[in-house]
């Protein structure tokens, strides 16, 4: 296996983003190029208008990752693509242009999974991680659990059955009139509260299997909200670190209990939500109260990058795994 | 100056390339909601069957709008790719323009008009008879109910005995338009008929955006130096997304 130089691409959301990764290790540029200001004028991503940013922004972006990495066109061995899942018409404006400029380049072309890229952004960081491995999945669109016999050979074992984690957070935070995103502004209310000022349903601990519910804990959180704002008491930081603790809680204890049934001595968890502060805590405490190793990305690679995308491509680059020029968009997973 | 067409603006896609205005070869599809995975070979196989290689393009054209916001995208995102990674231009061409480019030669009035969803049409008069379409008017996103009045004031001004429609959004205007004082037109009749209009269907080859327009109008605007900025251009859309209009912000 050769160095290989991967360029990626990621536009499957609201962050236009290409990168330049090296070996599937060293990251030589990432470049991010964030919508969050204009989405958080409408209270949340806007698919039309996130399409319409990544159109304008693309070029530029690569340019930028070009010149960090300061390698030309003739370094690059292969580009990769975010091509599933995600927000349809952001997805097809980078892997329509990601096609063109591999076939321009006469470079193959790799489509990546998404949340793959998401996981795969804990083996930049950590190399070593030992299989097999149990990893928690989780962002404003995926919560996941997944059984991991090595990189490239996953399972599914329990997935959300409504909202996603990092959606809940998000129309939770802005009920309670704490702004956009919700993720960072709920954790920062959080911080400055405790926990226990009423008590919010754990929904499915009691339950065996490794399935989320979070629409059931939105309402009960939003009815308590509603409570205290009809009784003129209790305290919006309070309330928001109350309802992080129970995420917290659902999260990582569904994934001990995943880590114990399997019997793995590897505990990870990636997508935006593993940005946040509480969660890395309580998965880090809980593993080292059962004797398993936990593993999160850095802050800057928990959030939509590139880097991940062609940190993982470089496997599929090594096993000479490529994609077609009617490599497609999916939405959706199955 | 080797040239690329590409569009994807509606449910039709194609390309075309030409030499030195010469058309070497075209093809479209009727891909429907397929044009992410259609495009880039159909772009190969202009140029593998016209005996050229990527390389030696010396320009990129696409058809900037109007049209379906993703399609656009889509066919816009193509040709940056291709422009940033051979180091060539882009050459943006009114996908309204193209159309009329069809009736190129024809005395009468020509009006494409595009399918826009949320019950309105994209479209624009052209005075083709001299070849060329020449622009009689803005592109415009309307209800097709607000068609047949303005149709009537071109029409007037210009004295021309009918009006040519190409395009896919002709049904709309047809069929599903309504009397200038929004009464509903007799069982039958559409508003362009309800006004006595005179509407000419051109043959259904007419009808269809042809990659080889696209690349005979850009190849006009390459002789004039009429560029896009490949790194920042956007299509045109001609509307604000619904998110923007509900808001009263945002730019088209």
């Amino acid at each position: 296996m050769g160095e290989g130089i991967i360029l990626g691409i990621e536009s499957s959301c609201d962050e236009t983003a290409a990168a330049i990764v090296a070996g599937g290790r060293e990251i030589l540029s990432s470049v991010i190029h964030s919508q969050i200001d204009i989405h958080r004028l409408f209270g949340g991503v806007v698919p039309e208008v996130a399409s319409r940013k990544h159109i304008q922004n693309i070029v530029p972006v690569l340019e930028q990752a070009l010149v960090e990495a300061n390698v030309s066109y003739r370094d690059i061995d292969a580009v990769a693509v975010t091509n599933r899942p995600g927000l349809i018409g952001a997805l097809l404006v980078g892997l329509s242009f990601a096609k063109a400029f591999a076939y321009g380049l006469n470079k193959p072309l790799i489509g990546v999974n998404h949340l793959r890229g998401h996981i795969y952004a804990n083996f930049l960081t950590y190399p070593d991680i030992e299989f097999p491995a149990v990893c928690l999945v989780v962002s404003g669109g995926h919560t996941s659990l997944l059984y991991m016999r090595s990189l490239m050979h996953t399972e599914l074992i329990g997935q959300t059955e409504d909202d996603a984690a990092g959606e809940a957070f998000d129309k939770v935070a802005r009920f309670m009139g704490l702004g956009y995103p919700g993720g960072p502004r709920l954790q920062k209310a959080a911080e400055q509260g405790r926990p226990g000022c009423c008590h919010l349903p754990r929904v499915y601990l009691d339950r065996p299997h490794f399935d989320f519910s979070f629409s059931g804990l939105k309402t009960a959180t939003m009815n308590q909200w509603n409570k205290m704002q009809r009784a003129g008491e209790g305290s919006v930081n309070d309330l928001a670190a109350e309802f992080q603790a129970a995420v917290a809680e659902i999260l990582v204890e569904k994934t001990m209990r995943a880590a114990a049934h399997y019997d793995v001595p590897s505990v990870l968890m990636a997508g935006g939500v593993a940005a946040n502060a509480a969660l890395r805590e309580r998965l880090e405490r809980r593993c080292g109260e059962d004797g398993r190793r936990s593993y999160y990305p850095p802050l800057s690679l928990c959030t939509d990058n590139a880097a991940m995308i062609a940190g993982l491509a470089w496997h599929d680059f090594a096993a000479g795994r490529f994609d077609g020029l009617e490599l497609n968009a999916k939405a959706f997973l199955s | 100056m080797l040239l690329l067409a590409i569009d994807s603006a509606t449910p039709i896609a194609g390309a075309a390339l030409q030499q030195d205005g010469v058309l070497l070869g075209a093809a479209t599809m009727d891909s429907g909601q397929r044009h992410s995975a259609q495009l880039m070979p159909l772009v190969d196989g202009v140029l593998s069957e016209g005996g050229r290689h990527g390389s030696q393009l010396d320009a990129v054209a696409v058809s900037v709008g109007p049209g379906s916001f993703t399609g656009l995208r889509v066919g816009m995102a193509t040709a940056k790719g291709l422009c940033m990674a051979f180091g060539i231009p882009l050459i943006g061409v009114s996908t309204l323009q193209m159309l009329a480019h069809n009736l190129s030669g024809s005395p009468e009035l020509v009006c494409p008009v595009i399918y826009a969803r949320k019950q309105e049409i994209y479209a624009a008069f052209y005075d083709c008879s001299g070849g060329m379409p020449r622009p009689l008017s803005a592109e415009m996103a309307i209800p097709p109910a607000e068609w047949p009045p303005l149709a009537q004031k071109i029409l007037a001004a210009h004295r021309c005995d009918s009006i040519i429609m190409p395009g896919d959004g002709y049904e709309s205007v047809m069929e599903q338009g309504f009397g200038p004082e929004g009464d509903a037109p007799a069982p039958g009749r559409g508003a362009a008929d309800y006004m006595a209009l005179p509407v000419v269907r051109p043959a259904a080859e007419l009808c269809r955006p042809r990659p080889a327009a696209l690349a005979e109008l850009a190849y006009n605007k390459a002789l004039a130096g009429d560029y896009l900025d490949y790194r920042v251009a956007r299509p045109v859309y001609l509307r604000l997304s619904e998110a923007e209009y509900q808001l009263g912000k945002g730019e088209v």
